[in-house]
C-alpha cells in the first residue's frame, strides 16, 4: 500500500535542506509540492529526503562543490537514479515508504542491489516526497537540462578505461591540461557514470574552459538507461561546448560495461569522437581491453594511458602492444597536445 | 628606424626578450630569432634591427638565460626551454607586441638546435625555419633513439610530427670556415659517426637526410643548403660576408605566395 498524490507544500519540509551536487542546475523557484506516490519514482526525479542512519556515505557533494558532512535528521534534496560502481553498490531507481538509500554521495537516492565487500551498508534515507511544481507536476533534472547550443568542438578526443580506477579521470584531465597549455580552449566532459563531482573538478583543475557532465543534460546516472539516450546526451554535451576547440571526452567504467559497451558498438556514437585513448592498471589489462574493441567496436586507440604507465616495468610491457604508453605528465604536456592534434588533423584530412 | 626593446622576464617562467619593432609595421607574422650558447641575443639584435625595417616585420629574441635554460637547445630538456617560448608568444601576442599566426622561427648556433627541435615538437607553431651552424641535430632517423634519432618512447612526438615538421620552408646554412671542432662542438663517438666531425658536414647531412625524409613521406621537399663563403662560426660573420640576415629575418609571405619548388637545385646543393 502507498499514498498517492497527497501533494504537501513543499516550502516548509525543504526548510534547510542541503541540495546535493547533481540538483545543482534545478531552478528552486519552481517547487512548490511534495508528490508521494513513490511507486511512480523514475530515474531523474528529484526528491526530499531525511538522514535516518550513516552508513558509507558521510558527507554530501553540494551544489557549490563543497563537501557538507551528513548528521542524522538532516534534511537533503537528491535524484533518483540507479547506480553502478564495481568497488561501491550497484542500485536501482526505485523508493520505497520504507526508506531509501543514498547511492552515491553526488546525490543519487534508490535502492541498493548488491555493495561491493569492503563496503558498508549505505546511508539509509527516509523519503518525504518527490519535488514537484504547482500543477503538481514532478520535478525532474531533465527540466533545467541545457539545450543544444552549437557544432560540436573541433576535435573530440574519448577516454575509455578497462575497469573503474584505471586512471581514466587523470589521463583525461592530463589531456585538459596538455591542451590548455597548448593555447586550446578545452572542454572536460564526463559523458557517463553516476553523479558527482569528484571528476568535473578534476577538469576545472586542469584547465578546462567549460566541464560538463551527463547531469547537465538531465540524468542523474547513465545506468540502465537506453543507449540512444546516452548518444543524444553526449550530442547534446558536445554541442553546448560549441565554443571549444577540444573536448575531452571520459566515458565511465570498462569497455565492456553495459552501457559503455553498447555506446562503443554503435557506430553513430562513435562517430561522435575523432579519437580515443585506453587506461589501463595494468599490461594484460590493456591487452584484453584492446582485444575487446577491435572485436567489437573496429577500434584501436592512438594512445594507452592510466595506472600502469606508473610502474616502468608495466610501460615496457604495454610498449609491446604497439601503441605509444603515454603518461599522465606525458599527456599535460603541450608538446603532445601538438603532436595528438596534429595526428587528428592528419586523420580528418585522410577520411 | 626600427625600435629595439627589452622585455624584462621571471626567471625560470617567462625570458626575457629584445624586440625590433619596425619604423613601419606590415601585417605579417613574427620572426623568432634565437641566440646561440654564448647567449649574445643583444648582439644579434642590433645586427637584425635594419631587416626589421627592411621587411615591416616584427622580431623576437628571447633569452634564455643560463640560469633557468641552461641547457636550452634541447627544447624540451628538464627545464622546458620549449614551454617557456610557447608562454613568451603568448604574452606578447596578449600584451599586441607581435601579432597573430604562427612565426618564422630562425636560430643561430645552439639557437638552431633548438628551433628544429622546437619545430619539430610544435609544428603548427612555426612556419618557416632557418637554422644557422647548429653544433649537432636531431636527425629523421628512425633507427637511432632519441635526441640524436626520433626512435625509443621519447621519439614517439617527433616520429607522429615528421610530415608535418618537414612539410615547410627550411633554409640550413653554415660558414664555410667553420670547421673547427670547438669546445661548444659536441663530439662524442655517436655523434661524429652519425654526423660528421664538423658543423659543415653536420648541417649537409642533416639537409639530405631531412630530403630523403619528405621525400619517403611523400612530400616536396622544400629544405634547402647554403653554404656561406668567408665565415666562421660567428653570427657577425653570416650577416656581414653572407648576407644572411635576408634568410634569417625574410620577406613576409603573402598570404597567397606559394613557397618555391626546388628539389633539384636542392639535391645539387647537397651534393
Amino acid at each position: 500500500m502507498h499514498i498517492v498524490n497527497m501533494n504537501a507544500a513543499a516550502a516548509p519540509l525543504l526548510a534547510g535542506a542541503k541540495w546535493s551536487f547533481v540538483t545543482r542546475r534545478v531552478r528552486r523557484g519552481a517547487v512548490r509540492l511534495l508528490d508521494q506516490d513513490l511507486a511512480a519514482a523514475r530515474s531523474g526525479d528529484l526528491v526530499l529526503a531525511e538522514v535516518q542512519s550513516l552508513g558509507s556515505h558521510k558527507r554530501l557533494q553540494l551544489s557549490d562543490g563543497r563537501f557538507s558532512a551528513l548528521y542524522p535528521r538532516d534534511r537533503v534534496v537528491l535524484a533518483c537514479g540507479d547506480r553502478f560502481a564495481e568497488d561501491q553498490f550497484e542500485g536501482i531507481a526505485v523508493l520505497s515508504p520504507e526508506g531509501a538509500d543514498l547511492l552515491a554521495g553526488g546525490g543519487v537516492i534508490g535502492h541498493m542491489r548488491s555493495r561491493n565487500g569492503k563496503m558498508k551498508r549505505p546511508t539509509r534515507l527516509a523519503v518525504i516526497g518527490r519535488l514537484a511544481d504547482a500543477a503538481g507536476r514532478v520535478l525532474t533534472l531533465a527540466d533545467d537540462a541545457l539545450d543544444d547550443v552549437g557544432p560540436r568542438p573541433a576535435r573530440v578526443i574519448g577516454v575509455l578505461g578497462t575497469g573503474m580506477n584505471a586512471g581514466k579521470t587523470a589521463a583525461a584531465a592530463g589531456l585538459v591540461n596538455g591542451f590548455a597549455r597548448y593555447g586550446a580552449r578545452v572542454a572536460g566532459i564526463k559523458a557517463t557514470g553516476t553523479g558527482s563531482f569528484g571528476d568535473v573538478q578534476a577538469y576545472e583543475a586542469a584547465g578546462a574552459a567549460e566541464v560538463l557532465d551527463f547531469t547537465d543534460s538531465g540524468l542523474a546516472s547513465t545506468y540502465r538507461q537506453p543507449v540512444a539516450q546516452l548518444h543524444d546526451v553526449t550530442a547534446r554535451l558536445l554541442a553546448s561546448a560549441s565554443a571549444c576547440d577540444v573536448a575531452i571526452v571520459e566515458l565511465a567504467d570498462g569497455v565492456s560495461q553495459v552501457e559503455t559497451a553498447a555506446l562503443l558498438r554503435c557506430p553513430r556514437y562513435r562517430a561522435l569522437f575523432d579519437a580515443f585513448v585506453l587506461a589501463a592498471p595494468g599490461a594484460l589489462a590493456a591487452r584484453g581491453a584492446l582485444g575487446w574493441l577491435t572485436q567489437h567496436a573496429d577500434l584501436t586507440p592512438m594512445a594507452l594511458t592510466g595506472l600502469m604507465t606508473q610502474a616502468p616495468l608495466a610501460v615496457t610491457e604495454a610498449e609491446a602492444l604497439g601503441l605509444p604508453v603515454l603518461s599522465r605528465e606525458a599527456l599535460s604536456d603541450p608538446a603532445t597536445a601538438a603532436c595528438l592534434g596534429g595526428l587528428l588533423a592528419r586523420h580528418e584530412g585522410v577520411a | 628606424m626600427a625600435q629595439i626593446l627589452y622585455r624584462r622576464g621571471i626567471p625560470g617562467v617567462l625570458p626575457a626578450a629584445w624586440l625590433i619593432q619596425p619604423e613601419v609595421a606590415v601585417r605579417a607574422r613574427p620572426v623568432v630569432a634565437v641566440h646561440g650558447l654564448k647567449r649574445e641575443a643583444e648582439v644579434m639584435a642590433r645586427l637584425l634591427a635594419g631587416r626589421a625595417d627592411a621587411t615591416g616585420r616584427t622580431i623576437a629574441l628571447p633569452i634564455f638565460d643560463r640560469a633557468s635554460w641552461p641547457r636550452f637547445q634541447r627544447a624540451a630538456c628538464p627545464q622546458r626551454s620549449d614551454w617557456a617560448l610557447l608562454e613568451l608568444l603568448r604574452v606578447l601576442r596578449d600584451e599586441g607586441q607581435i601579432g597573430p599566426g604562427a612565426p618564422d622561427l630562425s636560430g643561430f648556433s645552439g639557437g638552431a638546435q633548438f628551433a628544429h627541435r622546437f619545430a619539430w615538437l610544435y609544428p603548427e607553431r612555426v612556419a618557416r625555419l632557418c637554422l644557422v651552424a647548429p653544433g649537432w641535430w636531431t636527425f629523421p632517423d628512425a633507427r637511432r633513439t632519441h635526441p640524436l634519432g626520433v626512435a625509443g618512447a621519447d621519439g614517439y612526438r617527433l616520429r607522429t610530427n615528421m610530415a608535418r615538421f618537414l612539410d615547410r620552408d627550411i633554409r640550413v646554412m653554415v660558414g664555410a670556415l667553420d670547421t673547427a671542432q670547438d669546445e661548444n662542438l659536441r663530439q662524442d663517438p655517436d655523434v661524429m659517426a652519425q654526423q660528421g666531425g664538423n658543423r659543415v658536414a653536420r648541417a649537409r647531412n642533416w639537409t639530405a637526410a631531412a630530403l630523403r625524409a619528405a621525400r619517403g613521406l611523400g612530400l616536396s621537399p622544400q629544405v634547402r643548403f647554403a653554404l656561406m663563403e668567408n665565415s666562421a662560426h660567428s653570427f657577425g660573420d653570416c650577416v656581414a660576408n653572407g648576407a644572411r640576415d635576408q634568410a634569417f629575418v625574410p620577406a613576409a609571405l603573402r598570404e597567397t605566395e606559394t613557397l618555391p619548388l626546388r628539389q633539384q637545385e636542392q639535391i645539387e646543393e647537397v651534393a
